[in-house]
């Protein structure tokens, strides 16, 4: 029953070691999958067509109650364009090369974000049918960023600054409903690209 | 005071003996550094075929095969042979007992570490064992 104290050090150290060797293995297919600079620099890409649209189509924010369909079909499309070019990016490839395209974390990580995007759309919807479309572009901003910082608990530590980063646009649109299209253009549109971007490098060695 | 430090010594006593069940529970099938890599893609990406795994993990195609062959015949993976665009093809899947054995050697080397909560603070935020919770 005796065991000397380096000894009980070096079983932790290799217990460790290798929790950390199979941690990267597993959650190599979903870091490959989820973090893509190029699709991040694509959705913010759409993002900002879509807020130029936006903008076209009700000229002021205070406008679109009266053009509720067109708004809703236009970010429809926004989210469509933006999944569909992910899956084409980085989804195909990583799949083309035996990678799944929802590993277990990625699962998990779904998961996690489902209940802020639900709420969100669910939102999306509400102020739709109650005419108050201007106040959803801050509930996106805090939707999307508590999703971004619900995933964030299985990623990088810049996840969390992403879904931060959102919170706060969210909380300043808040306060300035306004600006609602501007504060989307800033953080769906530049904040994307940016952080695709800053991460590209990184995430595209995988 | 006393009882205090006695309560704090049993405590270390019963999770060293844990420890040391532990290390002797440990697989040594799944120990060994390139099987554990095996296991841990399989059960990560769900099913592989003999290229990809040879890619995905940077092994010789012989060295491979011996792992395979070895986790095979544990019956911790299983193999299907098909013939795609004319060529043989084998792909490779971790088994309920295989996937199994990986869960009792993760907690394993979780007693080891003292992690109980399913939080791994020590490394990167979250717990291995947690992974393998979800369902196939």
């Amino acid at each position: 029953m005796a065991v000397s104290e380096p000894t009980q050090h070096k079983w932790e150290a290799e217990a460790q070691e290798n929790l950390r060797f199979i941690r990267e293995l597993m959650d190599r297919p979903t870091r490959h999958s989820t973090f893509s600079g190029l699709s991040g620099v694509v959705a913010g890409c759409t993002a900002l067509a879509g807020c130029a649209l936006t903008y076209r189509i009700t000229l002021v924010d205070a406008e679109i109650r009266r053009s509720g369909f067109q708004f809703v079909i236009v970010w429809a499309a926004v989210v469509f364009i933006a999944l569909i070019a992910d899956f084409l990016i980085t989804k195909r490839p990583a799949a083309r090369v035996g990678k799944v395209l929802l590993s277990r974390l990625g699962h998990q990580m779904f998961l996690a974000a489902v209940p802020a995007l639900f709420t969100g759309g669910l939102l999306t919807l509400f102020f739709w049918q109650h005419q108050l479309l201007p106040w959803i572009y801050p509930v996106w901003m805090l939707t999307y960023g508590c999703a971004v910082c619900s995933v964030a608990a299985f990623s990088p530590a810049h996840v969390r600054l992403l879904g931060c980063a959102f919170l706060a646009f969210g909380v300043v649109a808040l306060v300035m409903p306004r600006y609602g299209l501007l504060f989307t253009a800033l953080s769906f549109g530049l904040g994307h690209i940016t952080y695709g971007i800053l991460v590209s490098p990184g995430a595209d060695e995988e | 005071m006393m009882e205090h430090e006695t309560e704090m010594g049993e405590t270390g006593a019963s999770e060293l003996a844990a420890a040391l069940t532990a290390v002797g529970s440990l697989d040594e099938v799944i120990h060994q550094k390139v099987r554990l890599a095996l296991m841990s893609t399989l059960i990560s990406v769900g099913e592989s075929d003999f290229t990809q795994l040879r890619d995905l993990i940077s092994l010789s195609d012989g060295n491979l095969s011996t792992h395979l062959a070895l986790l095979e015949d544990r019956g911790y993976v299983v193999s299907t042979k098909s013939v795609v665009k004319r060529k043989p093809k084998t792909r490779y899947k971790a088994t309920v007992v295989g996937r199994e054995a990986f869960r009792e050697y993760v907690r394993n080397l979780e007693i080891i570490l003292g992690i109980a909560s399913g939080v791994d603070e020590r490394t990167t935020g979250y717990s291995v064992i947690s992974l393998l919770e979800v369902p196939t």
